[in-house]
């Protein structure tokens, strides 16, 4: 794939154009706008990094995680994890009330925001709010959807031995 | 469909065509300014072919 | 450099690219069914990961392409702008990962954007790379600009393998992986995953067919750096009064001395 960079436009030839003509010496100006453009993306880095080690390292609790530090928590806002109790959802005017599990333990969820397309019951979310007495006040449904991709018409689907999935 | 997934696909082929488009130019600029200077000059006092 | 065969095997190489790209997108977005949850938007799942995929090869590339520049057995500077090349491309890639995984995130997740691990990595390797491109720019002779920027380039990496693994090693609203997860045990429909791994095949195709490219015309402008440096070199050479010792020994003139080395 390497191919020789010096066969047919050897560098003996010199370059007759002047376009394309690359600056010899770099100009002042461009190590300039250089130095710049770099120092522009050490600082996206360390954004990056802030950002990172604020939200990512602990990006949700689960409900039952919530649950246990709920004294800890107070009402200070979070992102809270959990899968969507079938029945529980009664939509409101402002948004849409439910409840989500992990490990058995429940939590009721008063949204004040629309739910995304993919919210409905069964699918894990995560959601930003805090708690308000046992309740927890939702401003923002995110759906955590999962890794599987199952067809709608599994029957239109074969396996390369001719099996139906 | 939905929007959404036409404007990913449309992002995808936009954004790869886009640099390709890019890169085929750039590489035929370069080549034309990389003839051999003799090569130009032959061609200068030929004239016009065909 | 261009030779007629080289160059015949590249133009294939995008003809074969383009039509496994076409038949991607067919199937896709046309004849793959929709998925039980996601409905249509599970279409966006054949173009995503494969850039994803691209990308971390494109990085893989330049890895190795700069541990070949930092060996001096191998040194060579055409190890260098093949990792640079490769880096360009990998950063498009990342680009369009970025891009693609934010319109499938606004229905699906409810959010164009989240700072979850996955998307925090990702980002963070973007921008990563364009720091190993800016870096480049900055003036320096070829021999310590390959250096640096092939100990740039190993650094970045160590974010790839921590992107991948993101999801496995964080709690993140980005799913985990449908095929190369912890058991190895891909949860994809049929139809489905032979799109996908077609996907992975044609965006592949596109990489190594713009890969040739960049790497040629980083070659061709190197040449011309190198043509026109050896004319100024001449012609302060024959500017009287001016010893040939003190142009020899100073910045790019070693590397123009060895130009069929680059």
């Amino acid at each position: 794939m390497v191919q020789s960079v010096s066969g047919g436009t050897g560098s003996g030839q010199p370059a007759n154009s002047n376009k394309a003509k690359p600056r010899v010496l770099p100009s002042r100006r461009r190590a300039r706008r250089a130095w710049a453009a770099l120092g522009i993306v050490i600082v996206a880095i360390g954004f990056l990094l802030y950002k990172g080690l604020g939200n990512s390292l602990v990006y949700f609790r689960t409900a039952a995680g919530a649950v246990q530090d709920r004294a800890q928590l107070g009402n200070k806002t979070f992102r809270l994890e959990g899968v969507v109790v079938p029945g529980s959802i009664h939509t409101t005017g402002t948004g849409v009330d439910f409840s989500v599990e992990s490990s058995n333990v429940f939590v009721q969820v008063h949204d004040i925001a629309n739910p995304p397309q993919l919210f409905q019951p069964n699918i894990p979310v995560v959601l930003v709010g805090h708690f308000q007495q046992n309740i927890f006040l939702s401003n923002q449904i995110m759906v955590k959807h999962s890794a599987s991709y199952v067809a709608a018409h599994p029957d239109r689907v074969a396996t390369v031995n001719g099996k139906k999935l | 469909m939905n929007g959404y997934v036409e404007a990913g696909y449309l992002a995808v082929l936009g954004g790869l065509g886009g640099y390709s488009a890019l890169l085929l130019n750039k590489s035929k600029k370069l080549k034309r300014s990389l003839l051999p200077v003799k090569a130009k000059d032959d061609r200068d006092e030929s004239g016009p072919q065909q | 450099m261009g030779s007629k065969r080289y160059q015949r095997l590249r133009r294939a190489m995008g003809i074969v690219s383009v039509l496994l790209v076409a038949v991607t997108v067919v199937l896709g977005l046309w004849v793959t069914p929709p998925d039980v949850v996601q409905g249509q938007l599970v279409r966006l799942i054949y173009v995503h990961p494969p850039m994803a995929w691209v990308a971390y090869l494109a990085y893989g590339v330049t890895s190795l392409a700069s541990v070949l520049y930092l060996w001096r057995r191998t040194r060579n500077l055409r190890w260098d702008l093949l990792a640079a090349s490769s880096a360009e491309v990998g950063v498009i890639f990342t680009g369009l990962t970025l891009i693609t995984g934010s319109i499938w995130g606004r229905p699906a997740w409810g959010v164009w954007w989240t700072w979850d691990a996955r998307l925090t990595t990702t980002a963070l390797l973007f921008v990563l790379y364009i720091g190993y491109l800016a870096l480049r720019r900055i003036p320096a002779d070829s021999h310590q600009r390959a250096v640096r920027s092939a100990i740039a380039g190993l650094i970045a990496f160590i974010d790839v393998p921590i992107v991948h693994q993101s999801v496995v090693w964080w709690r993140t609203l980005h799913q985990g992986a449908t095929v190369l997860n912890p058991s190895l045990s891909p949860r994809i429909h049929g139809e489905m995953a032979s799109t996908l791994l077609l996907g992975f095949i044609a965006f592949t195709f596109v990489y190594v067919w713009m890969l040739l490219h960049r790497y040629q015309i980083a070659a061709l402008e190197q040449n011309v750096l190198d043509a026109e440096l050896e004319k100024l070199i001449q012609e302060r050479r024959n500017e009287p009064g001016l010893g040939s010792s003190q142009i020899e020994s100073s910045g790019d003139a070693n590397n123009v001395g060895q130009p069929s080395k680059v």
